[in-house]
């Protein structure tokens, strides 16, 4: 098991590679910028890169893009400080197998590269965390609903159609109609007409 | 701009210089006479009046003429005959051999020499078939000589004569108003000169013209300026003056004034002797008063004497006219002496003659002679005859209606002439009216045409200033947008990480200090989030706005979708300040519009980008807002459109607020 850490932070750098040697794995290469990652991910195809995303020359992205198009058989894993959703998506796109914060690398770290040395997938449990941080946190039912759902049900309570839901909230109908299953099943209600109705007035009441 | 003051200044003193110039008369040229003309020494000697008489002129002339010919100095030769020709004609001495020389010269060289040159030839033909009573021909010889250019004094004096000696056959062939109208067409030229004297001679015919329409007393006024004007140059003009002399005794005579006639004949008589003029002709008329006079005083011996003294005088001349006027002097003189016309024969034979060329005035004469002879001889008979006869060449020469009708020409002719004036003038001031009005529309042109350069200056200015403030609006945003990007990255790269290392490097771990750093962590991952969108350059401006649109709906619990369909066309620049604008827009409305819900859509056409973000709210006065202190959100959003080259359009009303930015694509 050959891995490569890449990171521009010396300290951050040296702290991953102890972890990483603490879980009894070897670390062939270090570097701090992508260029030289890439290289040498190139020169030495090792298993796993553990790779920082913000570095000079190429970024985390760039090199786990480059490693897609040139099909080489190392899987990558991003560290980073990037709490974004956006950017795991990005990197997603690229084929990445894992990907952690830095603040949480203590204790995601090994799990990950145990996860993605199997071939699976590893992305961190914060990451999903941050989307949904300020969802309420009343433990009724409508936590487990999104924004768009809840908003229904509300113009629901307010005995609004279909029709005017969606326009009010731009959507087309047909989201309308498909949120309105959605929140049905999520609910558990019976498929009868109008069950979410009666549903919704009396939650609004209580 | 000093230049556009120059160019006004410019124009403004060209219009003056052109308004200067048109208030200047258009006067008509004067011809200034040349103080000593170019002449060899033979055709000085030639011009001589002295040398005319000498006996070896004819052979001079002659013998220098053949040479030029010879030579084909043909101008030489026309010159030197000119100068005889006019010598012939000022001593009335027209002989035939001198005739054909100047004929053969016209047949023969006349298109060698120049038509200035060669007009002297027509003159002298003019005056040799005037001086042989036939004014028919010379008349059509002195037209001739109008064809000449007028552009020296010598053309234009030449022109002037001609005309004032076709005035004199006109008077002569009792064709008055042709007459007067050469006359005045003569004074017109001769006023071209600078000889003021010119005049005098066609007031002489002029004059003449009154006395045959027998309106004495006008050609006695007219007869006393042209002396005045002959006596301004009293040398050159001795000749004219004695005419106009013989001619003022001639209207006394006519209009029976002999009280007046006979001092004056005396006085005239002993001037001409003392003045030593040998001209024969002038000298005859001038005698045969003189003559008049002694029958008159019944000295018929000194009478006799100065008959017998102009004989051979005259025979040597041998001019038609004065053998004529010979003639009846010496029948005059007969008659007086009661002795009858010896030969009335002769006379009577030489009527015929005269009225063929239609002298009518020698022709009253000789009716006037043999009248007088006939009522002496006491043939009454052959009075009456003479009698109607004459009266009959009376009306020929003048009568009445013509007397009438030659005053109203004469008139008519004046009035004309101030018409013509009046006209000038008229013209003058038609012509400074149009280079005014030209010059004002060419002002108003001028003017007119600066406004619109200086305007379009303006604009162009205008455009420029609005450019550069575009320009600068564009590279502000940049600049604030690097800035924030570099304090963003900042924050998250180094503070973080600085952060973390303090995390890791605490020997002794707590729960709760590493909860405080990852809660310091998470600050200001916020912080640089708010500051600028992570990563933009790489997730585009698509996943941006649709992560702008997550975090509102998770963060802010609004209901806001967004419907990108835009593919990256813009520059990472533009589309992050579209990014703001969206952000602007969505941070109003989640801030003041209590909609119930939002959209953003990005379209993106064939020509253009179209970004909408539209919300159901309250909606605000656009205008109103506009003009508020609080309106930075909204200028905010104009300013970034402008600055991408994107017109912002805000419609809002009570139903919610529709902002649309419309991008032109720069094909």
């Amino acid at each position: 098991m050959r891995i490569l850490i890449a990171d521009d932070h010396p300290f951050t750098l040296s702290g991953t590679k102890s972890f990483v040697e603490s879980y009894g794995y070897r670390v062939e290469d270090t570097c701090s910028n992508g260029i030289t990652a890439l290289n040498l991910i190139k020169l030495h195809l090792p298993d796993i890169a553990i790779l920082d995303i913000n570095m000079p020359g190429l970024d985390g992205l760039d090199v786990t893009k480059a490693i897609q198009e040139s099909k080489l058989r190392t899987k990558i894993i991003l560290l980073t400080m990037h709490k974004e959703m956006t950017i795991y998506k990005k990197a997603k796109e690229y084929g990445v197998y894992g990907y952690i914060l830095k603040e949480h690398a203590q204790t995601e770290l090994e799990k990950c590269i145990q996860e993605v040395k199997k071939g699976h997938e590893y992305i961190s449990i914060f990451l999903k965390d941050d989307l949904i941080k300020d969802t309420p946190n009343d433990t009724n039912e409508l936590a487990h609903l999104t924004l768009s759902e809840r908003k229904i049900i509300e113009l629901i309570t307010q005995q609004k159609t279909t029709k005017q839901i969606a326009e009010l909230l731009f959507l087309s109908e047909k989201t309308v109609e498909g949120h309105r299953s959605k929140i049905i099943d999520k609910l558990g209600l019976p498929k009868e007409k109008n069950a979410l109705l009666i549903w919704a007035m009396q939650n609004s009441k209580k | 701009m000093p230049t556009k003051k120059r160019i006004i200044l410019k124009i403004f003193s060209i219009s003056l210089l052109l308004l200067g110039s048109c208030n200047q008369k258009t006067k008509t040229i004067l011809y200034i006479k040349p103080t000593d003309e170019k002449l060899n020494t033979i055709c000085r000697w030639l011009k001589n009046e002295v040398n005319f008489e000498k006996p070896n002129y004819k052979t001079v002339f002659y013998n220098y003429y053949n040479k030029n010919i010879k030579a084909e100095k043909y101008a030489e030769a026309a010159k030197a005959m000119e100068i005889v020709s006019l010598q012939n004609a000022s001593f009335f001495y027209f002989d035939t051999k001198f005739f054909n020389a100047v004929t053969s010269f016209e047949k023969n060289y006349k298109d060698k020499v120049s038509l200035k040159e060669s007009a002297f030839i027509y003159t002298y033909l003019g005056d040799f078939y005037s001086d042989k009573g036939n004014f028919n021909k010379s008349i059509a010889n002195y037209k001739k000589v109008l064809e000449i250019p007028v552009n020296d004094y010598e053309s234009c004096f030449k022109k002037g004569d001609t005309y004032r000696t076709l005035a004199w056959c006109y008077y002569c062939l009792g064709n008055q108003r042709l007459a007067l109208e050469n006359d005045y067409k003569a004074l017109e030229y001769f006023k071209r000169t600078n000889r003021s004297d010119l005049p005098g001679s066609v007031y002489i015919n002029i004059s003449s013209i009154y006395q045959a329409n027998r309106d004495f007393d006008n050609a006695i006024a007219t007869i006393d300026s042209a002396l005045y004007y002959l006596k301004k140059e009293p040398k050159k003009q001795i000749t004219n003056i004695y005419i106009g002399l013989y001619n003022k005794i001639n209207i006394y005579d006519h209009d029976e004034k002999f009280d007046k006639m006979y001092p004056l004949i005396d006085s005239v008589y002993h001037a001409f002797n003392k003045s030593g003029i040998h001209d024969t002709s002038v000298k005859l008329s001038i005698y045969s008063y003189y003559t008049k006079k002694l029958l008159n005083e019944n000295k018929f011996e000194e009478a006799q004497k100065i008959i017998t003294e102009l004989e051979p005088e005259v025979k040597k001349l041998n001019s038609t006219v004065s053998n004529l006027e010979f003639m009846i002097m010496k029948a005059t003189y007969e008659i007086a002496k009661n002795q009858g016309v010896k030969d009335t024969h002769l006379i009577e034979s030489t009527i015929p003659v005269l009225m063929e060329n239609k002298y009518f005035i020698k022709v009253r004469d000789c009716y006037s002679l043999l009248l007088n002879d006939a009522e002496m001889k006491k043939d009454f008979e052959k009075a009456l005859f003479y009698e109607k006869e004459r009266s009959k060449i009376k009306d020929s020469i003048g009568n009445q209606e013509m007397t009438d009708k030659t005053l109203v020409l004469e008139k008519k002719y004046q009035t004309e002439k101030k018409e013509q004036q009046i006209l000038l003038h008229k013209k003058t001031i038609l012509n400074k009216n149009t280079t005014i009005a030209l010059l004002v529309s060419l002002f108003i042109g001028l003017f007119l045409i600066i406004i619109v350069y200086i305007i379009r200056q303006k604009q162009k200015k205008l455009k420029i200033e609005k450019e550069n403030t575009q320009l600068y609006t564009k590279q502000l945003l940049e600049k604030t947008e690097e800035e924030r990007k570099r304090i963003a990255s900042d924050l998250h790269d180094s503070v973080s990480h600085e952060l973390l290392s303090l995390k890791n490097s605490f020997e002794e771990k707590t729960e709760i200090t590493n909860q405080k750093i990852d809660t310091i962590i998470n600050d200001i991952r916020s912080i640089s989030r708010n500051l600028h969108p992570i990563m933009f350059d790489k997730i585009g401006l698509k996943e941006s706005i649709n992560q702008m649109v997550e975090r509102a709906q998770s963060v802010n619990n609004f209901m806001v979708t967004a419907e990108i369909n835009y593919y990256t066309v813009l520059s990472s620049s533009d589309e992050l300040q579209i990014y703001r604008i969206v952000q602007e827009s969505l941070s109003n409305i989640i801030k003041y519009s209590d909609a119930i819900a939002a959209k953003i859509s990005i379209t993106e056409n064939e020509n253009n980008i179209i970004i909408e973000i539209k919300d159901n709210g309250k909606g605000f006065n656009v205008e109103e807002t506009l003009n508020s202190k609080s309106s930075f959100g909204l200028h905010n959003i104009i300013e970034r459109s402008r600055a991408i080259g994107g017109q912002a359009n805000i419609i809002s009303n009570t139903n919610g607020t529709i902002i649309t930015i419309e991008i032109k694509k720069v094909q």
